[in-house]
């Protein structure tokens, strides 16, 4: 009896999943996530921020592609040619950009060599001249006259050389279906790093909003390139729990690409008006509750709370062009770090140097034998958002999130394994995880680095011990020596037995 | 009919039927990935974009000259004095301590700055500025080189007034290395090793006015801590050792000056302060050690 009652419940469930269809179990609608800062600011200027954020980028379903940022949105750009055609019509001559032409076609033209716009037209948004800013339906083209056919008939028609694009933002329409298919259950809606899964991942998925991310080829200051974010995605990270989408086309690559950096300049933008709003102007309800507290003119900060609000369309701009450029700026040659010197052949001479710079600069995180567990990840580090020490010893990144010094006798590079990724590694540091930059040291050692690092996995007991002694030697004798770049378990034990072996022949 | 045929009717006719029922909901509940999504267009450009009149910036104070002939500039000199008993501070770290490099480090104790109270009550450290430059200001003549000392695991000075396009030479005087990296906010990062006795220093450019002032730390030494204030103007001072500071040829005119310390937060966020030309013009500002709420 019970078996029977158990599958008539499943034949009554099974029911139900038919009858109720979506309503009932249709995940919760996609939304961009506010700030926590944001949140903290008084009332109308928060909401003044959340409008003008939604004015700029939209919601994950009404997306709004703000043409002054440099992210690839898609669409075929083109402009109306010189014609004698007058008006009232709806059709005109046009001329598609010559790297679109080939977009056009293969996205429109059908078998027959007809055009096809759909059902209901595919949407032209003028650029430039008498529609700028309107948008029109394509329903037709004629691939003989150039002429293209709208649904509505205009009096005025659109004049020689009026830039337009067909079918603005495809490109980031895929990006998003292709973002909430495969990346948003880790990294979230709006990029912030905290999707559904993320909770049970160490490291944690990033957050795009500071516009900062860890495996870059550009200079120390700059940001990530659009090959760097491809090839992440591409190949993923080893030792974490991105994976490789070596399986999406280019095209589908791409899409995801600017869809991210897209995310990412949202996100970064937000931070940025947030701090704007509090640092420079105070306006949050702490502070100004503070400031009535304390007597200040209650009139005086509604006229502050009203500038700010009216002002922040501009504000938006401002930062938005700040954005734009150091986004653009990254995707320029200069940004790029390119060694000045091919790489130093691997030798041992060229080793024992490396390992020299070793001791000096990286044995405070990655300890004395390169295995993550240098002094720095015992020592108490200071939180800079509250001042106080973190409860736990230990390293943490700009997100706040605890994390190790990469081990390096595991041969596993997460920022990729070519000789130049190593070489950028050093050169530009790892901002968010706070490794330093080592952009001053001549590229002869950073090779020579390279080639150290490369070699720890293979490194034979005792193949360093006269590098070693030599180096202490040289520290003991400049005063300098210190007894604490030694790794934590250890060092001084293996530093003293290396001192000894080396004495150990004079002794006799 | 027994037990086993109900169940080999039950999963014949149930099982298809909640296998399309998941099907279809999977189908048509994708929410994210597959639900209509529209792309509209924001124009580039502010004017474009339909916003009238907008005022870049807010604009600074604006001195007000009273009508008569432009007067010429004038000098605030002042003092913060704090009211009360200064607190007693313990080192950040004692002499001889066991810390990292503690050969430098803990060579002298290393003092907490947090709140330096000097003779007679003076009030080292504290920022005062204008939030922005007066309008009409314009930039004159060359802007000599300051220095950002690193000695003893102590930044000095703790307190350093930087304009947009200064350079800040970031040295060095301990035989250990430094990683000095600028808690920016406008600016692009400046996170850089400083090695072990480097007196030439790495030469530090701000682009951009920061909001407040910015903190210097150390990566390697987490007691580390100073201040910059980067302005796109010179009328701002960090007070001295006994509280005193001075801001030079200040067009004669009414100001609404910040006055900030790193205990506290903004002390002032617009104390009026009226300027006369061809005088010093005296300013005392004291605050209760309630104040400094972060100590």
């Amino acid at each position: 009896m019970s078996i029977r009652r158990k599958l008539n419940i499943l034949f009554v469930l099974a029911c139900g999943f038919l009858i109720a269809g979506c309503d009932a179990f249709s995940p919760p609608d996609a939304k961009f996530v506010v700030r926590e800062e944001t949140n903290k600011l008084t009332s109308d200027v928060a909401t003044a921020v959340e409008k003008e954020l939604e004015g700029s980028f939209g919601t994950p379903h009404q997306l709004v592609a703000w043409l002054k940022l440099p992210v690839d949105f898609g669409g075929i750009p083109g402009a109306t040619e010189e014609s004698q055609l007058e008006g009232p019509l709806n059709k005109f001559p046009v001329k598609f950009d010559a790297e679109a032409d080939g977009d056009f076609i293969s996205q429109f033209q059908t078998e027959n060599g007809s055009f096809d716009f759909g059902v209901s037209g595919t949407r032209l948004d003028w650029m430039t001249g008498e529609y700028s800013g309107k948008s029109m339906q394509v329903i037709g083209y004629d691939s003989e006259t150039q002429l293209l056919t709208t649904k509505e008939k205009v009096e005025v028609p659109p004049a020689a050389g009026d830039t337009f694009i067909l079918s603005a933002g495809g490109n980031l329409k895929s990006g998003r279906a292709l973002y909430m298919e495969h990346c948003l259950h880790c990294h979230g809606v709006s990029g912030e790093g905290n999707g559904p899964t993320a909770q049970y991942l160490n490291p944690r998925p990033r957050d795009y909003r500071l516009g900062q991310f860890k495996f870059k080829s550009t200079k120390p200051a700059e940001k990530i390139t659009q090959d760097d974010l491809g090839r992440v995605i591409k190949y993923g990270i080893p030792g974490t729990y991105m994976p490789s989408f070596l399986l999406l086309d280019d095209e589908e690559l791409h899409s995801i690409v600017e869809y991210v950096r897209w995310l990412s300049i949202r996100g970064e933008l937000e931070y940025r008006v947030d701090q704007e709003l509090i640092l420079a102007s105070g306006l949050t309800n702490e502070i100004i509750s503070e400031r009535k507290a304390d007597g200040d003119d209650a009139a005086e900060i509604q006229e502050e709370v009203d500038e700010a609000v009216a002002n922040m369309p501009t504000m938006f701009h401002d930062l938005g062009d700040q954005l734009a450029e150091s986004w653009v700026l990254a995707e320029d040659e200069g940004s790029l770090i390119v060694p000045a010197i091919p790489r130093v052949e691997d030798s041992f001479e060229s080793r024992a140097r490396g390992r020299k710079f070793f001791l000096e600069k990286c044995t405070n995180c990655h300890g004395h034998k390169g295995r993550g567990n240098g002094t720095m990840t015992e020592d108490f580090q200071k939180n800079e958002e509250t001042g106080e020490l973190y409860a736990e010893p230990g390293l943490f990144d700009i997100w706040g999130n605890p994390i190790k010094p990469r081990n390096l006798t595991k041969g596993l590079y997460r920022g990729g394994r070519r000789p130049v990724d190593l070489y950028r590694r050093f050169y530009g540091g790892i901002g968010p995880s706070k490794m330093p930059n080592f952009a001053t040291t001549d590229p002869q050692t950073l090779w020579d680095t390279v080639n150290y690092v490369y070699h720890i996995p293979f490194e034979k007991p005792g193949e360093y011990t006269e590098v070693d002694r030599e180096y202490f030697e040289s520290k003991k004798a400049a005063g300098g020596e210190t007894t604490t770049t030694g790794e934590v378990d250890e060092s001084s034990e293996e530093k003293q037995t290396a001192i000894d072996s080396a004495d150990s022949p004079n002794q006799k | 009919m027994n037990n086993s045929s109900t169940k080999q009717i039950v999963l014949l006719v149930g099982l298809p039927v909640f296998v399309i029922g998941l099907c279809l909901t999977g189908a048509g509940c994708g929410g994210g990935a597959n639900a209509v999504t529209t792309v509209t267009l924001k124009p580039a450009d502010l004017e474009s974009d339909g916003v009238e009149g907008a005022t870049v910036g807010g604009g600074g104070d604006k001195p007000k000259t009273g009508g008569g002939p432009a007067a010429g500039p004038g000098n605030l000199v002042g003092r913060f004095v704090l009211d009360g008993v200064a607190p007693n501070l313990s080192p950040l770290v004692a002499k001889g301590a066991t810390v990292k490099d503690a050969e430098y480090c803990a060579a002298e104790a290393v003092p907490n700055q947090s709140l330096v109270v000097g003779d007679g009550g003076g009030i080292a450290n504290v920022f005062i500025y204008l939030d922005k430059a007066p309008k009409g200001y314009k930039a004159e003549g060359e802007l000599s080189e300051l220095v950002f000392d690193q000695k003893n695991c102590t930044f000095e000075p703790h307190g350093l007034v930087v304009q947009v396009g200064q350079t800040v030479l970031v040295k060095n005087a301990d035989g250990a290395a430094h990683n000095t990296n600028m808690k920016v906010i406008r600016n692009k990062s400046f996170n850089q090793v400083v090695n072990g006795n480097d007196r030439t220093g790495v030469p530090l450019i701000y682009e951009k006015a920061e909001p407040a002032p910015i903190k210097a730390t150390c990566d390697f030494h987490a007691w580390m801590g100073a201040y910059h204030l980067v302005i796109d103007h010179p009328y701002a001072a960090c007070s001295k050792a006994d509280g005193t500071f001075e801001i030079k040829k200040l067009p004669a005119g009414e100001y609404k000056f910040r006055v900030w310390h790193e205990s506290a937060g903004l002390l002032e966020r617009s104390l009026k302060v009226k300027v006369e030309a061809g005088k010093d013009n005296k300013l005392e500002q004291s605050y209760s050690i309630g104040s400094f709420s972060k100590l």
